[in-house]
């Protein structure tokens, strides 16, 4: 029966499913100091076991050793006989350490070769103080679990049934061998025997107590499976249960583990059940699908636009009628598809509580986070980048932002710090908001020490807002901190955030009140295949920027424009906006005249606090866009981050906002 | 090395796809080619190489496009009615070239394939990877990769 099996087409399903077990492992472990009940211990000791599963079934020897140790501890403190104490806690969280890096070290290809001797013997120390038979009582009715089972299982393509069948023969049963041999045999002429738990050898030895249980694959009735084996002698008792899959498996073999476990594990499979693993490269080629159909269903409506003009045929109706159908379908298409993409951010959120607890142990600070609106759901594509930038945010605050306890108390407020992570949809963005209650920033500190490093001179300082000042955060160099710390301080990081934030299209602000707290504030798009788009006219060419940017347009007069440094500048309301040429930018012939005599329009973009006015020829509309990129034969060009597809079949460039502004720099310098 | 490269290549028969620039005949391999379209709107990009004419949308696709007269150093020419891309495949993706006329698609023989003769002091010689002589005409046969290298 040792079919010989290609683990490496498991591997990647393990992998995922080890992640999600260790992810619930860590949430849970983390809310168990907290509420120590019985369902969340559950929870728990179901993931471990789970795991130890999946990874006895792959061969992960250590792996499963180390969730084993885990279950064993867990398993106490379900029985009551260990109380969940901070140690416990923690030690568990480090075993967690260790599965992460034995998964990581296997996703490497190198095996679960991960030293956790150290996390083992920790555990076991906790153990070790326990009277030992109260200990070793479950261990013996629990029979070895048959991994590859599970594997064989979950293999199989054709959806055959699984059935458990447990046997417990009568006590005084002499020959279990040859009864359990008989049993085996009904069992075989009903349909296919995967394998026994325990193992056939050491059914065959002896080797067990009175009850074995066997998974059988087939057309198997159970009452009929009942009565032949209740029929023969010595046996006691046969359970019959249909198997789901490996889990199920499991749950069913250990037994003694209670209804309530096994009615909330069948809650929770058939809720499985309904959901497919998709590759991601599928969804993304599904996406790039409906982005032609996108543009093919604008095009016929505009072919249909022309047709229509010019003749006078029902026809032509019939296919407007057709093309709004068909326009329906496609943004439904679209719309669910983007669905399927979105996750929620409760996947990044969940990694912050366990980094604030370990670094707030480590500076003696004590601090309580509170994540709010975790099932807001965001495209895939952004959720992959904003998990660092988030984690700097927050290991600032509570490296420099929150205080210590007994600073905190001097200064009248509760000794425990507050960190608040939300986050929310707003119009067409994500907000997100990563707030504490810690000192603030001195924006005078800030001052001096961007005159310091020469981001701004003396004379120019004290004329600088306290907002413009704040900006200096994200300057590379500049830190808050008057020492630097393990965690951070060196001023660099806030650079980085910031133009991370900026590449996705996304704006980050901050606000900040001495001895009160700071505030960040982060918008992101929703999604980076799909934006909505400003068409703008420029030389003979449609250009593209990104609605996200746009501030506000403007129609104004040459009269409106100043010279300052010798760069053009507006006023608006009473700010100072310098002006850009697109035309310049993107070297439109001088000879492409403008139909504009007397005025310009422009368009105000917005890179955090900056403001830029761009000079366009003239506003074509607003339009949702599909994301290109450019070809790698035109490699990177600044100001340009990809091109689109419009309604009429032609290509246009998608303006970068991010490279563009920059520029305005770099151009009044030129002068 | 190049001189080996070149009789292996050609050794056998070789189906080629015959354009003109201006009045004189290039050829590349068929195999390299995915199709060929009429022309159609390009739109510029800004800051590229001058031989890049900017980018096309194939089927929601949106490729390169490089006029290979700026590239053959020849003078720009207009597009006419028999203007043609050739969407060829390379490393770099699927890039367009545009070329005056697509003639037809020959199949030269190995003792119709001569090298290249060494011309000094012309770039363009860089992309030239053997001529063929056939019915007294002259092909030149094209190293795309060369000659499309950024």
């Amino acid at each position: 029966m040792s079919a010989e099996l290609d683990m490496s087409q498991y591997i990647d399903l393990f992998l995922q499913e080890a992640d999600e077990q260790i992810e619930v492992l860590e949430q849970e472990t983390l809310k168990l100091e907290g509420d120590p009940s019985e369902g969340r211990l559950q929870s728990i000791f179901r993931a471990a076991h789970t795991l130890k599963g999946s990874s006895r079934a792959m061969g992960f020897a250590q792996l499963a050793e180390l969730t084993h140790v885990m279950e064993d501890v867990l398993d106490q403190l379900r029985a009551g006989r260990l109380v969940v104490s901070p140690e416990i806690a923690d030690s568990l969280l480090g075993c967690q350490d260790g599965l992460r890096s034995m998964v990581e070290s296997i996703r490497e290809g190198k095996g679960d070769n991960v030293d956790c001797t150290a996390q083992v013997e920790r555990l076991r120390a906790f153990l070790e103080n326990q009277e030992a038979p109260v200990q070793r009582q479950t261990a013996p009715t629990q029979p070895e679990l048959p991994d590859e089972i599970i594997a064989m299982i979950e293999g199989d393509t054709e959806g055959r049934p699984t059935f458990s069948v447990q046997v417990k023969l009568a006590p005084e049963c002499l020959l279990k061998s040859v009864r359990a041999m008989m049993a085996l045999q009904r069992l075989a002429e009903m349909g296919e025997v995967l394998g026994t738990a325990p193992s056939r050898d050491k059914i065959d030895s002896d080797e067990f107590e009175d009850t074995f249980v066997v998974f059988v694959r087939g057309d198997y009735q159970p009452e009929i499976v009942k009565a032949s084996l209740t029929s023969l002698a010595e046996v006691a008792s046969v359970q019959v249960s249909p198997v789901k899959n490996g889990q199920q498996a499991v749950q069913n073999a250990s037994g003694p583990s209670g209804d309530q476990t096994q009615s909330a594990n069948a809650a929770k499979k058939s809720e499985a059940n309904q959901t497919v693993r998709v590759d991601v490269a599928r969804l993304d080629n599904l996406m790039n699908l409906v982005g032609e159909l996108v543009i093919d269903r604008t095009r016929i409506a505009q072919i249909g636009n022309d047709l229509s003009n010019r003749f006078n045929d029902p026809n032509i109706d019939a296919l407007a009628e057709t093309v709004t159908h068909i326009g329906r379908i496609t943004s439904d298409l679209q719309d669910q598809i983007m669905k399927a993409r979105m996750m929620p951010i409760e996947t990044v959120f969940n990694r912050f509580p366990r980094v604030v607890r370990d670094l707030a142990k480590k500076l003696d600070k004590d601090i309580k986070v509170e994540l709010v609106g975790g099932e807001t759901e965001l495209d895939r594509s952004v959720l992959e980048v904003i998990g660092d930038p988030l984690l700097h945010i927050i290991r600032n605050s509570v490296d420099h932002g929150i205080e210590s306890p007994q600073v905190r108390i001097e200064a009248g407020k509760p000794a425990a710090g507050r960190l608040v992570v939300s986050a929310r949809h707003h119009e067409n963005h994500i907000v997100i908001e990563i707030e504490d209650d810690g000192k603030g920033i001195d924006v005078e500190k800030i001052r001096t020490k961007a005159i310091n490093q020469g981001l701004v001179t003396a004379e120019q300082a004290p004329k600088l807002s306290d907002k413009e000042v704040l900006q200096f955060i994200f300057a590379s160099g500049v830190s808050t901190a008057a020492e630097v710390s393990e965690i951070s301080g060196r001023g660099v990081g806030m650079d980085i955030v910031r133009s991370n934030i900026q590449k996705l299209g996304g704006l980050i602000e901050l606000e900040t009140a001495l001895g009160k707290g700071t505030k960040f504030t982060l918008r992101l798009p929703l999604t980076l295949a799909i934006i909505r788009g400003l068409l703008i006219e420029v030389g003979r060419n449609i250009y593209v920027l990104p609605l996200g940017s746009v501030v506000e347009t403007l129609r104004i007069t040459e009269d409106d424009i100043q010279a300052v440094n010798h760069s053009e500048v507006i006023v608006i309301r009473g700010c100072t906006t310098p002006l850009l040429r697109l035309r310049r930018l993107l070297e439109v012939d001088s000879d492409v005249e403008s139909m504009n005599d007397d005025h310009e329009f422009v368009v105000i973009v917005g890179l955090a606090d900056q403001r830029v006015g761009l000079v366009v020829d003239s506003l074509v509309g607003e339009q949702e866009v599909v994301i290109k990129s450019l070809s790698r034969f035109c490699g990177e060009i600044s100001g340009i981050s990809g091109a689109t597809i419009l309604g009429d079949g032609n290509v246009a460039l998608i303006i970068d906002v991010n490279g563009v502004v920059p520029q305005v720099r770099t151009e009044s310098t030129w002068h | 090395m190049q001189e080996t490269a070149t009789t292996e290549t050609f050794s056998t028969e070789q189906q080629t796809v015959v354009f003109r620039l201006g009045q004189e005949s290039y050829g590349i391999d068929i195999f390299q080619v995915n199709e060929i379209i009429r022309m159609r709107e390009i739109t510029p990009v800004p800051k590229s190489e001058p031989h890049v004419r900017g980018l096309i949308n194939l089927r929601g696709k949106t490729i390169p496009v490089v006029d290979l007269r700026v590239r053959m150093s020849l003078p720009t020419a207009e597009a006419t009615d028999s203007t043609r891309i050739i969407v060829v495949e390379t490393d770099n993706g699927n890039i367009g070239i545009v070329v005056d006329a697509v003639t037809e698609v020959v199949s030269l023989e190995g003792q119709e394939i001569h090298d290249a003769p060494k011309i000094v002091n012309d770039l363009s010689t860089d992309f030239v990877h053997a001529v063929a002589q056939r019915e007294g005409r002259l092909i030149t046969l094209l190293n795309l990769d060369r000659a499309l290298a950024a």
